[in-house]
């Protein structure tokens, strides 16, 4: 496994001081094109205390391992700014934990839209403890203007190593979220009741499931249920209790013995969610929830241009996209499937769609994290392959490799292992982008 | 050692040094080198890295040799001279791994396989050119430091001889080098050492912070004792003090490195704040600093600890007023209480301050914070004028509060001040008062109007129970099954219905070759086994029988000569379950022994003392017997049976019907069928099937094998028609008499379970009583079981029910021994429990105790999941004993450390799944036994029973009062335990 190192370089540090929060920012993209310290937001947080409080909840989901607890490295959270809210990503150490801060509870102006890391430092999460609910709150997402024009070269620069297993987990949490269903919801004194009255142990895992206002216990699979595994995986939701409005439970369809599973607490303006993996000890990477998706041949090209349509929007519309690309809907759903597992897109469960935002990671790096199709495509550039009616030959390092373009046969040794049951194998892919681009070439 | 020329070059005498394993020597080498000597090792080391640890390790293994060679020949003479003394020779090896000499051995030091370690390392250090790539050679992954280096000092002398700057450059180095994750070897240790001797200032990296403040609690030899750096004072002089301090505050970690030695950190930091030493405004911020920045309890406890004792003045507080007040809401606990206190102490001038501290505190879990933050809400109530609406969701969020008694505070304190709400205040609080028990919600409805209460909010749906059991299907016809792999159950009636009908006269299809070694070998040797102890050694030795006839040698003589003490002890080395105290057993065997002087007799009187009553009782019989005290009894007829108490006993009746037919094959007398093979798979057998065998037998004079019908009475129903009944009694022959006997009389066996305990654990033992009936067999199966228990009982467990199908608790009285000790017994356990109600008898208290224990039990994999369907298939069988069930499960709740928590669990599981009402049954046993007699305290767990209890009658509609609880429900006092009765009992009797 390669072990690349993030660099965050940002042009000060975030700041609270008075009533005044300025984010700063290092690199992404925005609809203005790549920017080192992209501005995206000047104004208001309507409802100070909540948001900082989710804010602090960000930062210790960022900074724990939640299997094996014991200090590393930090990376920071992601923010994405569609027009209309922010999101603030968190992945936490393990892989096993992601928190996004949904906020709308804002009041200013919108300067760009786009994705970037935002810096969470010690004195910025001390200052944020101390905001109270009566003080309004001044947010600036990247650096203010006098700053921009003051800036003398005073830059942060951090390095943080990014594991493939971590980045993975990160983009992947999105498209597995997006299979859930709502479970359970539960008003505010409901929840702040259920939540206390979880088992102490930070490891317990149990199954929960509605029972009038409440959710309890049952055995394990049981017929809508939920897996909550690792309770303590949920502490940051409990300092936010005291804000909650109702707590949401979101679980996949049929469950498994294990099962990940999604809580959102519905606070003022704002929507703190948490993701958990199945287990405490395994992380959201390799849960092969996009192999049925990406093994269609057309997902590459489609969610291409798909990505070309996404404009930062609150909430992708399928059916928008549909009609703009010209896609049939399965295709779409599947492109984005691709567009998940490679970043550039989120999922919001409350809202139950897509949203855009580009993971601010080297963008080549986070494509070949679905290495299968990488090899195809580093197959196809290499002129490896061959076509004829029907046929196409894949020249690899271990020999010649046959491929039925109708049946999707190879004769290579993966495919001979698993005969189309974990998708398509290199050369199948290779060689219907290859047909694929001879279609076009011809056209 | 072999030690260089002075002519030599420097890398020779380097080598040198290096090969002798001593860092010192390398050291002194090393630093008296010129440039070009330098340059010369540092080009010739990496090169020789694979040399120097193949050597090593070469050396290693010879020492090794040496020494196991030493030690055989020592472990001989030992034993040899032993056993010219008279000892036994097996005693004499044994005494050999107990012996000071063998531990002596044993503990000897061998020259270390990485001696050439640090010796590189020191080389490299020494010679290398640049910081970063001594940097690098100290901790290359070639050295495998999986240890620490003993001893650092010649490695420090060869770095303190490089320029200073060098140094400070590689200290730097060092300290970033660092990781949280890495503890096993010495770099840190080296790091800290050398930013300490170059006065280098430490880099802002947090894990060097958590390096420094676990090497202040590590302990040291300072030449007089054991100390630590804290514990010695040396903290005020360490170099690195003021520059990692403020990081002390900062960096992720500390507090969690600084856990076990939180007092002693606190302490010398305040003594040195006290002393002048520390800036004590630093401390003090830092830890309100530190607190903003959230951690769990224990890893803020140093940092709490500290603040306690830097007892900070009113000004100081009131100057952090602010930090104070943000801690209220959401630090842990201990944090928050000592925030609460302080600004207690210094007041809260601001009413905006005040009423977040308000908020912030009725929002708290803990019942003491919500209670402050209550006295507080009076307060501002009574202060302020106007509407208290504001206050609404502070009091609904006092009322989620877990403790009654603040939850009452509160309703009290709204109904105080109920005029001062405006409408849509008092609709805040009505509907906050939702969670509300129903007495106290009942007296916010009485000041803000009605509340809806939420006890109707458990929509209970009962599940519907599984169906219950169809009657077992037919027995298959007989079949030759593969016998080697082990015959049990219906393989194995359908085996030896098939070897007396066919098998015998055609001798099967023949005998095929074990396919491997392991089996050929073993059923090569066979006939060399005194004992059989497995039902396919006796198949085997039936087809054996059938194809060459007389091929079984006869069993040898007994040996003669009286066992010596060695074996007599090792072969008590058994399991007992009999916990039965000790009457002095040991005086008893060394007064029988004394005359004797036999070798070996003190351990095993030592060891008889923490035997059970039963097994030294045998060692007494055996010892007095080999003094001759007593006359050896005479050995009974040999026949390859194991004895009565090494196996359990159904299986040994499984055993002995087989060597019946083995026998009979021998004699020529082996019947044309069997008697007992059974009519359907759970062992049932027709009565009138075998009225009708028994015709035939008559009318052809075969005389059946007595324990072949001993068994089939045993499989018989308990009712059977009036037809069948007179043909039996027409029955003229001896076996048709016993038929008749049996249907007229048969046993009734009453089991009851003997409740013991041993080392806090508790040994259930059951007790079978039955009138005799002359039947061997019979009487052998309905007597008491035995309490033993060790590695060869268990066997074949899921075949015990079809012995005796139709008495199920007599089946539980042999599984019983097995059932506290989860990781010796089968894990189809549970399954084989729940089969006991798919038989024709009733289940009784033994069943019920079973039940009882599997319910809470936890320590297997799905073992809530298997006790939820255990209970739920002895309720679909209508034969659930439910409230005996109940009355055991109290004393298991009480007697072993199986806790009320899962036995809850797995009750409510079974409950939302359809056994509400046996669940219920079974608290009517089961809460009599366990809430707390006279005198005994009352506990959570007590609470939490009543609780459930409210909930699963009303599932079960249950009505009828319980005096327990009744008597519980008349007590004065408004704790929860008494609240919880006082709800069943009207829920019970309204």
């Amino acid at each position: 496994m390669t072990n690349a190192v993030q660099a965050y370089s940002y042009a000060g540090p975030s700041t609270l001081d008075g009533s005044g929060l300025g984010l700063s920012t290092s690199g992404g993209r925005a609809l203005s094109g790549p920017a080192a310290h992209p501005r995206f937001f000047s104004g208001l947080i309507t409802q100070a205390a909540p948001a900082a409080a989710a804010m602090l909840g960000l930062s210790e989901v960022a900074m724990t391992r939640y299997h094996q607890p014991r200090p590393g490295w930090t990376r920071d959270p992601v923010v994405t700014c569609d027009g209309a809210r922010l999101r603030l990503e968190s992945f936490s150490a393990c892989g096993g934990v992601y928190a996004r801060l949904d906020l709308d509870a804002l009041d200013g102006e919108v300067l760009d839209r786009g994705t970037t890391n935002v810096d969470i430092n010690g004195p910025l999460r001390e200052a944020l403890a101390r905001v109270g609910g009566r003080d309004p709150l001044h947010l600036g997402v990247g650096p203010d203007e006098m700053a921009v024009t003051t800036l003398d070269g005073a830059v942060i620069e951090k390095k943080v190593p990014l594991p493939d297993r971590w980045l993975r987990g990160f983009a992947e949490v999105q498209v597995l979220a997006a299979g859930f269903d709502l479970r359970a919801e539960l008003a505010g004194p409901h929840a702040v009741r259920f939540l206390r009255g979880l088992p102490r142990k930070a490891g317990a895992s149990l199954w929960l499931a509605p029972t009038g206002r409440d959710l309890r216990p049952v055995g394990q699979g049981a017929r809508g249920a939920v897996c909550l595994s690792g309770v303590g995986r949920l502490k940051t939701l409990h300092p936010l209790l005291r804000f909650a409005k109702t707590l949401r439970v979101y679980g996949p369809p049929a469950p498994r013995p294990e099962e990940a599973s999604a809580w959102e607490l519905e606070l003022p303006g704002m929507r703190y969610t948490l993701v958990l993996s199945p287990e405490a000890w395994r992380g959201f990477s390799g849960e092969g929830a996009v192999l049925d998706d990406l093994a269609t041949d057309e997902a590459g090209a489609d969610a291409d241009v798909l990505g070309m349509l996404l404009n930062y929007e609150p909430a992708v519309e399928l059916g928008l996209l549909a009609e703009r690309s010209g896609l049939a809907l399965p295709r779409v759903r599947a492109a984005l499937t691709q567009l998940g597992t490679s970043g550039r897109v989120g999922y919001d469960l409350h809202e139950a769609a897509h949203f855009h935002r580009e993971l601010p990671y080297d963008r080549d790096r986070v494509a070949e994290l679905n290495p299968r199709l990488s090899a195809a495509r580093r197959l196809v550039e290499a002129g490896a392959v061959r076509l004829s009616p029907g046929q196409a030959r894949v020249t690899t390092d271990g020999g010649i490799r046959e491929v039925g373009l109708a049946d999707g046969s190879c004769t290579c040794p993966w495919w001979w292992d698993h005969r189309g049951s974990r998708g398509p194998c290199k050369h199948v892919l290779a060689a219907r982008i290859a047909a694929r681009q001879t279609v076009e070439v011809s056209l | 050692m072999t030690t260089a020329p002075e002519a030599a070059t420097a890398w020779e005498r380097v080598r040198a040094a290096i090969d002798a394993g001593d860092p010192g020597l390398v050291a002194d080498v090393v630093t008296t080198l010129d440039e070009a000597g330098r340059k010369q090792v540092a080009a010739e080391l990496p090169g020789y890295l694979p040399v120097a640890r193949q050597a090593a390790n070469e050396r290693h293994r010879l020492a090794w040799e040496a020494k196991e060679k030493a030690d055989e020949e020592a472990r001989q003479a030992f034993v040899a001279a032993l056993i010219a003394q008279g000892w036994g020779a097996h005693e004499a090896h044994h005494a050999w791994w107990t012996s000071d000499e063998h531990s002596r051995r044993y503990d000897s030091d061998l020259p270390r396989s990485d001696v050439w370690v640090e010796p590189m390392r020191v080389a490299g250090a020494a010679t290398l050119g640049g910081a970063a790539a001594v940097a690098t050679w100290l901790f290359r992954r070639d050295y495998n430091l999986w240890r620490p280096q003993p001893e650092t000092g010649p490695l420090l002398r060869a770095i303190a001889a490089r320029p200073a700057d060098w140094q400070a450059d590689l200290a730097g180095r060092l300290a970033l080098r660092l990781r949280g994750t890495r503890w096993n070897d010495d770099s840190a240790h080296l790091a800290l050492q050398l930013l300490r001797r170059t006065g280098t200032p430490p880099p802002d990296h947090e894990p060097l912070v958590v390096a420094w403040v676990s090497q202040a609690t590590e302990s040291r030899h300072d030449g007089q004792a054991w100390t630590t750096p804290l514990e010695s004072g040396a903290l005020a002089g360490d170099p690195l003090l003021d520059a990692l301090l403020p990081a002390f505050f900062t960096a992720e970690g500390v507090g969690r490195a600084a856990r076990d030695s939180a007092t002693a950190w606190a302490a010398e930091l305040h003594r040195l704040a006290g002393t002048g030493r520390l800036d004590r405004a630093l401390l003090l911020d830092g830890c309100l600093s530190r607190f903003l920045r959230g951690g769990t309890g224990n890893d803020l406890r140093v940092f709490a600890r500290l603040h306690d004792l830097l007892d900070p003045s009113p000004e100081e507080v009131a100057a952090r007023r602010r930090d104070y007040l943000a801690l209220l809401p959401a630090a842990p606990g201990p944090v928050a209480d000592l925030a609460l206190t302080r600004l207690r102490g210094v007041g809260l001038p601001d009413p905006a301050d005040f009423a977040e501290a308000v908020e912030g505190l009725l929002f708290r879990a803990e019942a003491k914070l919500v209670k402050a933050g209550l006295g507080w809400l009076d307060q501002t109530a009574r202060a302020a004028g106007g509407d208290l609406d504001h206050l609404a969701p502070a009091l609904g969020s006092a009322f989620l509060c877990e403790s009654y008694e603040v939850r009452s505070r509160a309703v009290r304190l709204a109904v105080r001040h109920a005029a001062r709400f405006t409408p849509l205040g008092a609709d805040a609080v009505r509907s906050s008062a939702e969670v509300l028990p129903p007495d106290l919600a009942a007296e916010i409805a009485g000041a803000f109007g009605e509340v809806q209460v939420t006890a109707p909010e458990d929509a209970f749906e009962p599940g519907t129970l599984p169906a219950a059991p169809a009657p077992a299907p037919a027995f298959p016809p007989p079949a030759e099954l593969p016998h080697r792999g082990g015959l049990g159950g219906i393989d194995l009636e359908r085996w030896l219905d098939w070897f007396v009908r066919e098998g015998a006269r055609s001798g099967g299809s023949g005998l095929p070759e074990p396919e491997h070694e392991y089996d050929r070998q073993r059923w090569a040797e066979l006939y060399d086994r005194e004992v059989w102890d497995q039902t396919s050694e006796w198949a085997e030795a039936m087809l054996r029988e059938a194809a060459t006839p007389g091929q079984e040698p006869p069993l040898p003589a007994p040996a003669a000569p009286p066992r010596p003490v060695g074996d007599l002890r090792r072969s008590f080395f058994v399991t007992s379950t009999d916990p039965a105290p000790a009457d002095d057993p040991a005086s008893a065997i060394e007064d029988a022994l004394a005359p004797h002087d036999v070798p070996g007799v003190r351990a095993v009187v030592e060891l008889a003392g923490e035997w059970g009553a039963e097994v030294r009782r045998g060692l007494m019989e055996g010892l007095e017997q080999m003094t001759g005290r007593r006359e050896q009894e005479p050995e009974p007829a040999r026949d390859r049976l194991p004895r009565e108490r090494s196996v359990s006993r159904p299986h040994l009746i499984m055993l002995r019907r087989c060597a019946e037919v083995h026998a009979a094959l021998k004699a020529g007398t082996l019947p044309p069928y069997l008697l007992a093979t059974p009519t359907r798979t759970d062992g049932h057998l027709d009565a009138a099937e075998l009225v009708t065998r028994l015709e035939d037998s008559e009318r052809t004079g075969v005389e059946p094998l007595p324990l072949d019908l001993q068994q089939a009475l045993l499989r018989l129903p308990r009712q059977v028609t009036t037809e069948v009944a007179a043909r039996a009694r027409a029955l003229t022959s001896d076996a048709g008499r016993t038929l008749a006997g049996w249907l007229d009389k048969r046993p009734e066996p009453v089991v009851t379970v003997d409740w013991q305990m041993a080392h806090g654990w508790p040994h259930p033992t059951a007790r079978i009583t039955a009138h005799s009936t002359g039947l061997d067999l019979v009487d052998t199966l309905l007597s008491d079981p035995s309490t033993w228990r060790d590695h060869s009982h268990g066997r074949h467990m899921e075949s015990w029910r079809l012995v005796a199908p139709t008495e199920p608790d007599v089946i539980a009285a042999y599984l019983l021994p097995h059932l506290v000790h989860v990781w010796e017994r089968p894990y189809v356990f549970h399954t084989l429990v729940g089969e006991l109600f798919e038989l024709d008898g009733v289940p009784g208290e033994v069943t019920a105790l079973i039940v009882a224990w599997l319910l809470a039990e936890r320590a297997m994999w799905r073992a809530a999941e298997r006790g939820t369907e255990l209970l739920l298939q002895a309720a679909a069988s209508g034969k659930f004993p439910a409230a005996e069930c109940g009355r055991h499960l109290a004393r298991v709740l009480r007697d072993s450390p199986l806790r009320p928590v899962e036995a809850l669990a797995t009750l409510e599981a079974a409950a939302r799944q359809g056994a509400h009402r046996e669940v219920w049954e079974l608290l009517t046993g089961f809460l009599p036994a366990y809430l707390p007699g006279e005198g005994e305290r009352v506990h959570s767990g007590h609470t939490r029973v009543l609780e459930f209890a409210v909930e699963a009658a009303a599932w079960a509609g249950a009505t009828g009062d319980l005096p327990v609880v009744a008597a519980v429900a008349g007590r004065k006092g408004s704790s929860g335990y008494i609240r919880a009765a006082r709800l069943l009992h009207t829920q019970l009797t309204t």
